[in-house]
């Protein structure tokens, strides 16, 4: 009848057998009772121990948090914010008077710039 | 060495290419002693050895001198306009890549054609990375001028080992121009790019809007970073999972990938009954597009002309010899781009390879001594073979530079790259599905979903297992 080769009827299986997983899942999310913000991000982690401080947003307060910045460095940072826009990345920190490549090696675990 | 001539060619470029780093010697004095010993060759050719050993040195030499050659910038380079103190200059070219967006910021390089300072125009080069605030839809081959603080690569560690300046000058990037907030970027002429650049990123875009529509947002990222080689989303902790055991490969854009894709090609070309010859051709064009589409890294350009040369042998009816292939491919972007052997994606990209095609084969007999020969316990033999040897080749680089040992890399690689091809393979499937049927996409990228959440707590639970992973 038709005459497949062993690729094509591994690749014909194949598309069935995603087909078949994807209603299941979409079966799944979509049963009643289940709202949209229940769905969620299953890969995301519950919560977030860490500590970052994001040097975007945060304030005087939240910057002398961080370990290795004082508030001589908090105000310039707040003020290369008001100048520039923000911080691209956390390595425009290093645009900062005061903070080299070597402080800015022990301050990234503690900041972010989302 | 017989099967594979391009071998040795290649070991003594490279070679050449890694003294003239750490050496002085002048371009002039490389190229008349490679001329020279070249010359040698040729009336030494009746002596099949010293005529092989004067080639060898003449292609040692040139390496050297093509590396020299490459790090000599011209005057009028933007490095050479660039202080040690940022500064507030205007500059006038045209975008050379995808602009990357983040949440608040986007990025791009740029290709510098003047520089305006102190109300002073000149003339430059070279490629710089640009930081802005978006206000503006900016696109690969846009001609654009733009005012910003221009500013050397910060030098900052990434690890002990790995310098951020110099990870940028190996990719040709001596300077970063930020944009400020509020400024304006003029577009003076749209897409003047090139045309299989242009669509390649139009499509990438469409692709990855289509992915982010339909899957949640590290499942996504997962995708884009598997599929699409855009790693810019991805999450931290999934990455470090990934690095602790040992499978972080997955998401560089490899072999495995492009073989899908060619798989599909043929599938689809034999479909429509084109020949097998023509249908090589047709699927090397459609690689060349992926290659592209993906951001034309090292190992999906080595891949891609790996599959080039492949290809050609089958055309000439030739037979493929691996090492031959990548020796070629090693040549070809070392030639182009020789900075690009201290690159740490070129590097474990060949050794993997020459690890796999060297050592596998040898473990794989020396197991198969001692089992019995079943279809199921060979299969499983040449998958452990191939992780262990894989294995073995990037031990010294993930010591050296991420001064991690992963033990459990093995057993996971085992598990996780045959899975891997379920996962591509349905992200594939679900892509082609949002062009193609767009009803049915849902359904394909919520298979896609489950697999990649499957793939993610599988990753999980090696890297849980006491030992499987340590820092030194």
């Amino acid at each position: 009848m038709l005459d497949l080769t062993r690729e094509e009827k591994f690749v014909i299986i194949f598309v069935i057998a995603s087909l078949l997983a994807g209603s299941c899942v979409t079966y799944y999310k979509n049963r009643p009772g289940c709202h949209p913000e229940e769905q969620g991000d299953l890969l995301s982690p519950k919560d977030i121990s860490r500590k970052v401080v994001n040097i975007n947003t945060a304030d005087i307060n939240a910057l002398i948090s961080v370990k290795g910045i004082g508030v001589k460095t908090a105000e310039r940072i707040v003020d290369y914010r008001q100048v520039n826009g923000g911080f691209f990345s956390k390595e425009d920190i290093m645009n900062i008077r005061g903070i080299g490549p070597s402080k800015y090696e022990a301050l990234r675990d503690q900041i972010s710039a989302e | 060495m017989k099967e594979a001539p391009l071998g040795g060619l290649a070991a003594a470029f490279a070679t050449g290419i890694w003294i003239a780093n750490y050496t002085d010697i002048s371009f002039i004095a490389l190229v008349i002693c490679s001329s020279s010993v070249l010359a040698g060759a040729l009336f030494l050719s009746s002596s099949r050895k010293l005529s092989v050993v004067c080639i060898f040195l003449a292609v040692f030499l040139l390496g050297a001198a093509v590396l020299r050659n490459a790090q000599r910038l011209p005057p009028s380079h933007i490095s050479n306009f660039t202080q040690h103190r940022s500064e507030n200059v205007s500059i006038r070219g045209v975008v050379d890549s995808d602009p990357v967006e983040t949440k608040r910021s986007s990025s791009f390089m740029l290709m510098a054609e003047s520089l305006i300072r102190d109300n002073k125009e000149r003339k430059t080069c070279g490629r710089l990375l640009i930081k802005f605030f978006p206000k503006e839809k900016i696109s690969y081959g846009d001609r654009i001028c733009l005012e910003g603080n221009l500013y050397r690569v910060p030098r900052f560690r990434i690890s002990e080992n790995f310098n951020y300046r110099d990870y940028m000058e190996n990719k040709g990037i001596y300077s970063i121009l930020s944009v400020k907030k509020g400024s304006s970027v003029k577009i003076l002429e749209e897409a003047r790019g090139r045309l299989l650049r242009m669509s390649a990123y139009r499509l990438r875009r469409r692709t990855r809007r289509m992915i982010k529509e339909n899957m949640s947002g590290s499942s996504a990222s997962m995708i884009s970073a598997m599929v699409l080689g855009a790693r810019e989303d991805l999450p931290e902790r999934l990455r470090q999972l990934m690095v602790r055991s040992g499978t972080v490969h997955i998401i560089a854009i490899s072999g495995l990938h492009v073989g899908l894709v060619s798989l599909m090609a043929l599938i689809v070309l034999r479909f429509f009954g084109i020949p097998k010859k023509a249908s090589y051709i047709i699927t090397f064009f459609a690689l060349l597009f992926y290659c592209v589409l993906t951001g034309a890294r090292t190992p999906v350009v080595r891949v891609t002309m790996m599959a080039a040369i492949v290809s050609y042998g089958i055309l000439i009816n030739r037979k493929a010899n691996v090492f031959n292939s990548l020796a070629a491919a090693a040549l070809l972007i070392l030639l182009f781009r020789p900075s690009q052997l201290f690159d740490l994606s070129f590097q474990l990209s060949f050794v993997s390879v020459i690890s796999i095609a060297g050592l596998s084969p040898k473990i794989n007999n020396y197991i198969l001594k001692s089992v019995r020969q079943k279809p199921g316990a060979m299969r499983l033999c040449a998958l452990f073979s191939a992780s262990i040897a894989a294995w073995i080749g990037i031990l010294p680089f993930s010591m050296h530079y991420f001064k991690i040992i992963s033990p459990i890399a093995i057993l996971a690689n085992i598990v996780v790259v045959p899975y891997m091809a379920l996962v591509v393979g349905t992200a594939i499937l679900a892509v082609a599905a949002g062009y193609i049927m767009p009803p049915a996409a849902p359904l394909f990228f919520a298979a896609c979903e489950l697999s990649v959440v499957f793939l993610i707590k599988m990753i999980e639970v090696f890297v849980s297992v006491p030992g499987s992973h340590f820092y030194i």
